[in-house]
């Protein structure tokens, strides 16, 4: 029940509204708002690497000679060689096949989860901060209860129970990870829809359903967008470690929690078959917690970078 | 496996407990029996020696990290009849028989081979006589007195005012009272001779008393003191506090939950009778603590920093290429028992048809799951062709291999694809067959998931299926938790038992785990006959049944190996009925021990008979 | 302030209510200990598939009925037995697996506390300094590296590589108790990874945190007045940007208190986490919801605490 949170989001909120309640031109704004992000290098160059990475995922596995579930592409357990780049597997799997597609399955998985997250959470805030009154509470009191219900728990029971494909997992992550962005949401909207231009719409005859996501939700956008990219990175993070409790997607279809989970004996000996998934969850997860930091100061341009 | 009832053991062993899910790996039972690889050659001169003709160190305590720590110590309660607690007991209590590495009885307690006789009317009488100058652990006698009381708290009942005869209501907590239940009459002649008399001859009977009690520290009337056991027992603790008196090498010390579990060397020992043990006398060791290391890969790395001085896991492919080639550990392995299988749901759609499931069987390739996974590891241990019997294991002298003589489990895509055809099956666009009206060949194979080596095992046979249009599709649940959802679920055993009339026979297509032979393989009938609680594959036949019967009441042991070969035949092929090959055994599963060289002067390097685990010839370790 | 926390109180009972009847139906659903137990072994005494029915009621519909017999018995003391443990009571087990996680939980705890204000205030103080580069890049790669990744790549620097070196001190696994050099043998990876997991998230935030008042406008008048920098940092500044922390503060203590999964996992550490997750698998349905009750009884009463002490700390914030 992390109440003092929600005043804590509120005000950044309320920085963001008085920066952007006021634009009317929504281009000028966003035209800004990249102009922004792209001075902000070390975001720009977290962004080209995940778009570059994202792109090998589909790249690499299509042009190796060698397909990711291939047993006996090569001599069991070697170390990276001209040949397989990455190594191989126990079974002679080429490792770097693997990996990249392990990383297609895991980005797959990862997108998915943070547009559903996105979209549970944003609707049940924008609900939420918009009738207010007793369903605000209602729907407040059921995202605290998610809140502080051990998110393993049920990460551990759901997957014992539904999961093992890919989607399955997506939407067991999701199931869980929708309170923060929900809160968010709900914060702006809290302020918003006492805002001139809303009552104005209201005063103009406009439905609660127009008001909320033809007027009020297109200026949430910024915000939502860096949950968004960060929710990425922590579903990358969680299903990896889903995996590392043997609860992740089935094989042999590889993600890159797959990957680290069977590596992890070898450490002692074979620590490049650990530290190739690893060092690309960490290194996706880092570039989009910079591009999400990236974004967010480009978003709010009373941040401080910029004083 | 000192364990009376082999069915059950046989079962929970194989059915794995789940503790050990996080670190990816259950324990399963590794079970072993040596291949005469390192069998000791030790002659089997009994008596107790001085410990220091063996022992030139007989200090330090000796680390074993195991994965799993046993949820109590009461090893009959069927609730926690694991073999983390078998293998822990093993230390301490000695039976009637043991069984040594080649997977044969020897006795144990017993100065000599019990006399066997048939009296005529089909029961059967056993004189045995024990070996003289046995004590327990608090320095009282061990005597016949100590195994009739084993018999009567196995047996005790208490008056519930129904008719005892048909409903007995039973005190002490055992899964299985097979062998027990026969006995007539038990009389004890003098401290070191009794008699038994069975109403029937029952071929497992000298698994029976693998344990046996002592009575002096409990009530004498069996009701009493099995009501007492069973509350004792957890701890390994009497009311006083102390320690249940040992017969065997070690005494119980201590037990720290989570943590450790601590025994002590018994210096009133009376002697390894083990042909495997090279010390006949007190162990060199002060003593053994288990400590309870999770996560299999913890428990090499916890090896490799030499904070344990043995672990036995199971097969792992890191143990192959890390440990085998440091001399700073010495690695170990054994072929037991315990084989991994491929076992099919009769009541498919598809497997139904006696043509699919040798189409399966043909695709098969068993010697490239020996290559990738097994050979690595055990070398020249397995034969490469992979297992072809469920009742005898290729390091047996009965095997014999079925399925590859019927040409089963060589990777033949074409003649499995020819099998499909014949079936009414064609091949689809992307090369997976379909049948006009069973719908695409897709089966699923599930196993318990999070075990790496059976992962694999199953990708490897996926790939083989794969190519030969069989489409296999990966249905795991981790843990033990897979078998209670999948063929062991209540649906699906309904299914199989009412002959795909009740419950659901689609819970599961295809299941890939591991069962647990012993020395007497009669009890793998018990997975295989008519109705049985362990028969989840829908097999039924009652000429299988019949002449099982007749196998287990064999007493000549030549005749009755072959008779289990024989009924091998009805599962592993399609049979003298023609409904059979629901079994495809892949290989034995060899136990994996690892030791640390650097400070253990000697070890007890052929760990197992059986499923015996580290502890068995634990006299035998000896640090530098 | 009293009439808020009760009130806070009364209106936690029915969150706890809820969210344990989530828990306990989901895991209801998860799988049956008969099944997982029993299912295979037909040999057994049908009493003793009987007694686990009686022992959770699983002839019972599993709501209302066999959570409202979960909850009278829990509500009474009554915390049940666990079955993967010989059928021991699970408040012993609490007791003890506590115990272990506290020996983990209250260090590490103290060591991001302090890390926390050191690192957030150096870094926030010293804006865009080397120092503040350095600790920003590694809170940043803190963040993004799972937790498993970090446990073993720590168990294989420190021990196996500073051990090929001849060096070895700290024990990969499991936890001694046999004096207190052997608990920080054995205790100190899985408290370095504890560490890591919240002290990269706190000093982020402590530097936002101390960002935030060292702009704000009556630091700027402090500063105007000529005071030293370091009295303007240290009795102006620094009393306000630590209140934020405190809510950080409970739940990260609270979350580690009720057990670490992954690092307890790692490091084959007895405490609450690894207990739980081998409840989880063996469907020990007493074990599970114990330690699930308490993590969450742990999280709701830490927050309140934390809102009371904010509410002291920064007298903006009226209780009403």
């Amino acid at each position: 029940m992390t109440d003092v949170a929600t005043p804590r989001v509120s005000e950044t909120a309320a920085v963001l509204i008085e920066a952007e309640a006021i634009t009317t031109e929504a281009k000028s704004w966003s035209r800004q708002t990249w102009e922004r992000l792209l001075h902000h290098k070390l975001a720009v160059v977290a962004a080209f690497i995940l778009v570059f990475l994202t792109i090998s995922f589909w790249v690499v596995p299509a042009l190796s000679p060698y397909s990711f579930d291939q047993v006996g592409a090569g001599v069991p357990r070697q170390a990276p060689s001209a040949k397989h780049w990455f190594g191989t597997d126990q079974i002679g799997r080429d490792l770097m096949t693997r990996v990249f597609t392990g990383g297609q399955f895991s980005i797959r998985i990862a997108a998915l989860v943070a547009i559903t997250t996105t979209v549970i959470g944003a609707v049940i805030g924008a609900i939420s901060g918009f009738f207010g009154g007793w369903i605000d509470a209602t729907l407040s009191w059921v995202t605290n209860m998610v809140l502080v219900i051990p998110a393993l728990v049920i990460l551990l029971v759901l997957a014992l129970r539904f999961g093992s494909g890919p989607w399955a997992i997506a939407f067991i992550i999701a199931a869980l990870s929708w309170p923060r962005i929900s809160r968010i949401v709900r914060g702006l909207f809290l302020s918003y829809k006492e805002q001139d231009f809303v009552h104005a719409a209201r005063a103009a005859g406009a439905r609660p359903g127009r008001i909320m996501f033809r007027h009020i939700l297109p200026n949430t956008f910024g915000p939502i967008m860096v949950e968004t990219t960060l929710n990425v990175g922590a579903a990358i993070i969680i299903e990896s470690t889903l995996s590392f409790l043997s609860l992740g997607v089935q094989p042999p279809v590889p993600t890159l929690g797959n990957l680290m989970n069977e590596a992890k004996g070898a450490i002692d000996s074979r620590a490049y078959e650990l530290l190739f998934p690893g060092g690309i969850v960490t290194m996706i997860s880092l570039c989009v917690n910079f591009l999400g930091d990236g974004l967010r100061d480009a978003l709010d341009p009373t941040s401080r970078r910029t004083r | 496996m000192k364990r009376t009832n082999w069915r059950l053991v046989a079962m929970l062993a194989a059915l794995v407990t789940v503790l050990a899910a996080c670190g990816g790996t259950t324990e399963e039972t590794t079970a072993t029996t040596t291949a005469g690889t390192q069998g000791t050659t030790a002659t089997t001169t009994g008596g107790t020696e001085a410990p220091t003709e063996y022992c030139t160190n007989n200090t330090g305590t000796l680390i074993w990290a195991h994965e799993q720590e046993p949820p109590d110590m009461h090893l009959d309660d069927p609730n926690n009849n694991l073999t983390t607690t078998a293998w822990t007991r093993q230390a301490i209590w000695d039976g009637l028989y043991g069984i040594d590495a080649t997977t044969s009885f020897f006795p144990e307690l017993l100065a000599e081979e019990g006399v066997v006789t048939e009296n005529g009317d089909g029961s059967v009488t056993g004189t045995f006589k024990l070996r003289d100058g046995l004590v327990w652990s608090d320095g009282d006698d061990l005597t016949a007195d100590d195994v009739k009381f084993t018999f009567d708290v196995i047996m005790a009942t208490t008056a519930d005012g129904e008719d005892e005869d048909t409903d007995p209501d039973f005190v002490y907590l055992i899964g299985d009272r097979t062998g027990y239940d026969t006995i007539t009459d038990f009389t004890v002649t003098s401290p070191t001779e009794f008699s038994i008399t069975w109403s029937a001859f029952f071929a497992g009977w000298k698994a029976t008393f693998s344990e046996v009690f002592p009575s002096h520290v409990f009530n004498a009337d069996p009701a009493t003191a099995a009501a007492e056991m069973n509350e004792q027992l957890r701890e390994f603790k009497l009311p006083s506090g102390d320690p249940i008196p040992s017969s065997g090498p070690m005494v119980f010390s201590n037990w720290q939950r989570g943590v450790q579990l601590d025994l002590v060397r018994n210096d009133l020992y009376n002697g390894n009778m083990s042909p495997d043990a090279q010390n006949k006398g007190l162990a060199c060791v002060e003593g053994v603590t288990i400590r309870y290391v999770a996560d299999t890969d913890a428990q090499i790395n916890a090896l490799k920093a030499g904070e344990a001085h043995i672990i036995m896991t199971q097969p792992q492919l890191a143990f192959g290429d890390e440990l085998a080639t440091d001399p700073n550990f010495t690695v170990a392995a054994a072929a037991g028992p315990v084989f991994e299988h491929w076992g099919l749901n009769l009541f498919d759609t598809h497997l139904s048809d006696p043509l699919v499931r040798e189409a399966v069987a043909l695709a098969l390739n068993k010697a490239q799951v020996m290559e990738a996974l097994y050979t690595p590891l055990f070398g020249d241990l397995l034969p490469g062709e992979g297992l072809g019997n469920t009742y005898w294991m290729s390091n047996q002298p009965d095997y014999e291999n079925h399925q590859g003589d019927a040409g089963y489990g060589l990777g033949d895509a074409a003649a499995a694809g020819a099998k499909l055809e014949e079936a009414g099956y064609t091949k689809g666009g992307d090369g997976i067959y379909e049948h006009p009206e069973r719908g695409r060949l897709t089966l699923r194979v599930g196993t318990t998931g999070g075990n790496a080596l059976r992962e694999l095992q199953q990708q490897i046979i996926q790939a083989q299926m794969k190519e030969a249009g069989i489409e296999i599709t990966i249905d795991n649940v981790p843990g033990g938790a897979y078998f209670g959802e999948r063929p062991f679920s209540e649906a699906a055993l309904e299914c199989a038992n009412s002959g795909g009339t009740a419950g659901n026979c689609d819970v599961w297509d295809i299941t890939q785990f591991a069962w647990v032979g012993g020395p007497w393989p009669g009890g793998q009938s018990f997975s295989y006959r008519t109705g049985s609680g362990n028969n989840t594959y829908g097999f039924s036949s009652e000429a299988f049944d019949a002449r099982s019967d007749e196998c287990d009441s064999t007493v000549d042991d030549a005749e009755r190996a072959a008779c289990y070969n024989e009924l091998d035949t009805y599962v592993t092929t399609l049979g003298p009925e023609g409904n059979g090959l629901f079994m495809l055994p892949l290989t034995q599963k060899p136990s994996f021990f690892g030791y640390l060289s650097s400070a253990l002067a000697k070890a007890a390097v052929a760990p197992d008979a059986n499923s015996a685990g580290p502890l068995v010839n634990v006299v035998d370790y000896m640090f530098n | 302030m009293l009439i808020y926390a009760v009130r806070r109180i009364i209106a936690a009972i029915p969150l706890i209510l809820a969210a344990t009847s989530i828990v306990f139906v989901l895991t209801s659903l998860g799988g049956d200990p008969v099944a997982a137990r029993l299912a295979t072994c037909t040999t057994c005494d049908p009493s003793a598939y009987q007694r686990l029915i009686d022992l959770y009621d699983l002839d019972k519909p599993v709501y209302p009925q066999r959570y409202m017999g979960w909850l009278t018995d829990f509500a009474s003391g009554d915390l049940g037995v666990a079955l993967t443990q010989g059928e021991r009571p699970v408040k012993d087990i609490m007791l003890e697996r506590g115990k272990n996680t506290f020996l983990i939980a209250v260090p590490a705890f103290i060591v991001i506390a302090i890390g926390a204000i050191i690192f957030g205030v150096y870094s926030a103080v010293r804006q865009y300094s080397v120092g503040d580069y350095v600790i920003t890049g590694a809170s940043f790669i803190g963040i993004s590296m799972p937790t498993f990744f970090f446990g073993l790549l720590l168990q294989f620097f420190v021990v196996f590589t500073l051990q090929k070196t001849g060096w070895k001190f700290f024990y990969t696994s499991g936890l001694r108790l046999e004096g207190f050099v052997e608990y920080v043998k054995s205790a100190t990876l899985p408290i370095i990874t504890l560490v890591l997991v919240s002290l990269a998230g706190e000093s982020r935030f402590q530097r936002a945190a101390t960002l935030e008042v060292i702009n704000s406008d009556y630091i700027r008048t402090a500063r105007a007045k000529g005071l030293p920098e370091r009295t303007v940092i240290f009795k102006h500044a620094l009393r306000n940007a630590l209140i934020p922390l405190v809510t950080v503060w409970a739940l990260d203590f609270a979350g580690l208190l009720s057990g670490a999964v992954i690092t307890e996992t790692i490091f084959a550490w007895p405490g609450l986490g690894r207990e739980l997750i081998n409840a989880i698998f063996a469907q020990d349905l007493d074990l599970m919801m114990a330690v699930t009750v308490f993590a969450i009884f742990l999280t709701v009463s830490f927050n309140l605490i934390a809102d009371l002490i904010y509410g002291v700390l920064d007298p903006r914030i009226r209780f009403d």
